[in-house]
């Protein structure tokens, strides 16, 4: 936690002094930060022959994140760093909550920059998180479709603040060893065959995807009135004594099928590319009701320290090394059209670009959700009994 | 506690050089605990009383999270289970730690020192390491069904182990087992060898000498001991969610802590944390009235 503080000093360091002292007068530098500089001054003084003034400038060029798992994998990642001597502080959310309480809870100073779904932006902007994106900065901003250019949850008075750069759907993932035929209902995940095999993610907003089982479903499974989520809470209950564990971050639902303590369960295909990185057995079922997914930008906090350099790993995410990366990385689909162009026509099939607009809109995608509190009380009350 | 005795052991031999006066020595200590413990500790609490607007909190008075904690089945079933389990889990550890500190204290001679150090190793580790490695134990292909399927003990790995409350037990007794040996040993080992010997030159069985001598003479460490265990039991979350099955919440810290994460409720995390101050603090004072803190010195 104390680590992008640090590199905020480390940053002040290798500027004139002067300079300095114009962001303390302009109130950009707090008179903390100055002390904690001259402090700073005092230990490289004494230890300067050891850590050497590279180190700090090479820090001083550091994008601090908070994102999904895989958004900075190696092959894409260490190309960038290289490209621009800059280095990338990622930290691995499990939810949206968890992002956003990362953010506020320090102004967004500890983060450059947020990988938020769709759900995510609208709450970051409400709470003057966001910074806003000038696109003309982007260079391969043009060649995005044009639904992924203004969509509405980055576009907030007609505004941009965020950069989408892939989407996808959250799936049932099984294995195969076990269970012989492709589960093709979301009720595999309540099916008492499976009792104590059962893994399903820890997040409020999962109830938009058993919202797809209610009867008669909802136009919407992330608009529902009260009756409707007390529908899913029963659901829910029901579900609770099946479930094995409740997972956290994708990691770790790679690990539950590996050690053979779940055989069913939803997730991302992020986590398949995972498992079947470790021989393990896996394979992946889209439910006949439809499933829930999410539309993934890159935000900058109102707060970075490095606006420049996250406007260049989010133009570089969008342009063609990143976005083959994604594919490369997560199987996820990606919002560059002239990348689409060029993939085989399998590949476009398998992530579901052979028509883009249309199949996009197939997914119930994760938006904000304006009753989210009673989300999460009906979250809470359910798997806690 | 270790302060308060340090602070109170200097007091009394610098008395005649320095003339601080307990007040003086406490000074700075106290206005550290006041800056930095209870300053935050109050500034938290009186959240409770507050309430949160969609993304901001308003600060006008209300009753109302301590009406929904009050209230809510859910906070209520979760308090008396986390109760349960920090009770059991005390009970286990002064169990399992009085053989091991008495061993230590009176029956062994040579490599006193290494023997304490093995005890306090695992503190060395993190916490979360300790933890993980209870992953690998308990699973169900971990090393323990391992063992006893080979041993035949078992036809079929058992589930119940990881994920489950019985897994959150055993690696709350284990990692917490320390902090109740520590405390324990430093009493046993003041305690006269003379008058075990006593008790057994006067006829008295072990029971009669354990019951009678040991037991009310090591009472303070006992409690000191238990109220580390105790609270430490009570407040956690993370052995929750990675042991337990439920997404952390099975415990009322897991709770507490997703008010404050997931949740962005601090009032009502605040409000929860009401009871959890209560219970400890209630047994505080009893375990104050014991002469667990110190002040009722053994014999």
């Amino acid at each position: 936690m104390d680590q992008p503080r640090q590199n905020r000093i480390e940053y002040l360091i290798d500027m004139e002094p002067a300079q300095v002292m114009a962001r303390y007068r302009s109130g950009q530098v707090t008179r903390r930060d100055l002390s904690k500089l001259f402090a700073a001054l005092g230990l490289t003084a004494a230890l300067g022959p050891t850590i050497g003034r590279s180190g700090a400038l090479a820090q001083s060029n550091e994008l601090t994140m908070i994102i999904w798992e895989g958004y900075s994998s190696d092959s894409f990642r260490i190309p960038w760093e290289e490209a621009n001597d800059a280095t990338v502080e990622a930290t691995f959310a499990s939810t949206g909550d968890e992002m956003f309480a990362a953010m506020q809870g320090s102004g967004g100073t500890t983060y450059d920059m947020v990988s938020a779904s769709s759900d995510l932006p609208q709450r970051l902007y409400d709470a003057g998180l966001l910074m806003e994106i000038d696109p003309t900065k982007l260079t391969n901003y043009p060649d995005l479709y044009e639904q992924f250019q203004k969509p509405p949850y980055i576009t907030f008075d007609e505004k941009l603040f965020g950069v989408n750069f892939a989407w996808g759907p959250t799936i049932l993932l099984y294995n195969p060893d076990e269970i012989a035929e492709a589960p093709t209902s979301w009720n595999a995940l309540l099916d008492e065959q499976y009792s104590g095999k059962i893994t399903t993610w820890n997040y409020p907003l999962q109830i938009g995807q058993y919202a797809l089982l209610l009867d008669p479903k909802p136009e919407d499974p992330f608009l529902l009135d009260d009756e409707q989520l007390a529908q899913v809470k029963d659901l829910l209950v029901q579900q609770r004594p099946l479930i094995r564990k409740y997972w956290d971050l994708g990691g770790e639902v790679a690990e539950l099928f590996q050690n053979g303590e779940v055989v069913i369960g939803d997730g991302w295909s992020w986590i398949t590319l995972q498992i079947q990185g470790s021989n393990g057995s896996i394979a992946e079922a889209s439910p006949e009701e439809g499933v829930t997914g999410w539309s993934d930008s890159w935000c900058i906090s109102s707060e970075a320290a490095n606006p420049e350099l996250a406007l260049k790993w989010a133009d570089y995410m969008i342009g063609p090394d990143g976005q083959l990366g994604v594919i490369e990385n997560l199987n996820y689909s990606i919002t560059n059209s002239k990348v689409v162009e060029t993939l085989p026509a399998e590949v476009r099939e398998q992530l579901r670009m052979t028509d883009v607009p249309a199949e996009y809109a197939k997914i119930h995608m994760w938006k904000f959700i304006p009753n989210y509190d009673k989300w999460v009380q009906v979250w809470q009350e359910a798997t806690a009994s | 506690m270790a302060i308060a005795a340090a602070v109170q052991a200097s007091s009394l031999k610098g008395a005649g050089r320095l003339n601080l006066g307990p007040l003086g020595l406490l000074a700075a200590p106290m206005a550290w605990m006041s800056f930095f413990y209870l300053a935050p500790l109050a500034l938290l609490l009186v959240h409770a009383f507050w309430s949160v607007d969609y993304l901001t909190i308003d600060r006008t008075f209300t009753l109302a999270n301590i009406q929904t904690v009050i209230d809510n089945p859910l906070y209520r079933t979760v308090l008396v289970r986390t109760f349960l389990i920090a009770a059991a889990v005390t009970l286990t550890d002064i169990v399992l730690a009085f053989p091991i500190a008495f061993y230590i204290a009176k029956r062994v001679t040579r490599h006193r020192e290494l023997l304490l150090m093995l005890v306090v190793f695992p503190l060395w580790s993190s916490y979360l390491v300790r933890a993980f490695a209870w992953k690998t134990i308990l699973g169900t292909n971990g090393i323990l069904n391992s063992f006893l399927l080979t041993t035949g003990i078992v036809n079929e790995p058992v589930s119940a182990f990881l994920y489950s409350k019985t897994g959150m037990y055993i690696t709350f007794c284990q990692v917490w087992l320390p902090f109740m040996i520590l405390p324990l040993f430093t009493i046993l080992d003041r305690m006269p060898s003379s008058l075990l010997e006593a008790a057994s030159d006067l006829g008295g069985n072990w029971w009669q000498t354990f019951r009678r001598i040991i037991l009310p003479l090591s009472l303070p460490g006992l409690l000191a001991g238990s109220l580390s265990v105790f609270s430490l039991t009570m407040g956690d979350y993370i052995t929750p969610s990675l042991i337990g099955g439920s997404p952390g919440t099975e415990l009322i810290g897991g709770i507490i802590a997703d008010q404050f994460g997931i949740a962005n409720n601090w009032p009502l995390g605040a409000a929860l944390i009401l009871p959890v101050l209560a219970i400890v603090s209630v047994f505080l004072l009893l375990a104050n009235r014991a002469g667990a803190l110190g002040r009722g010195e053994p014999g």
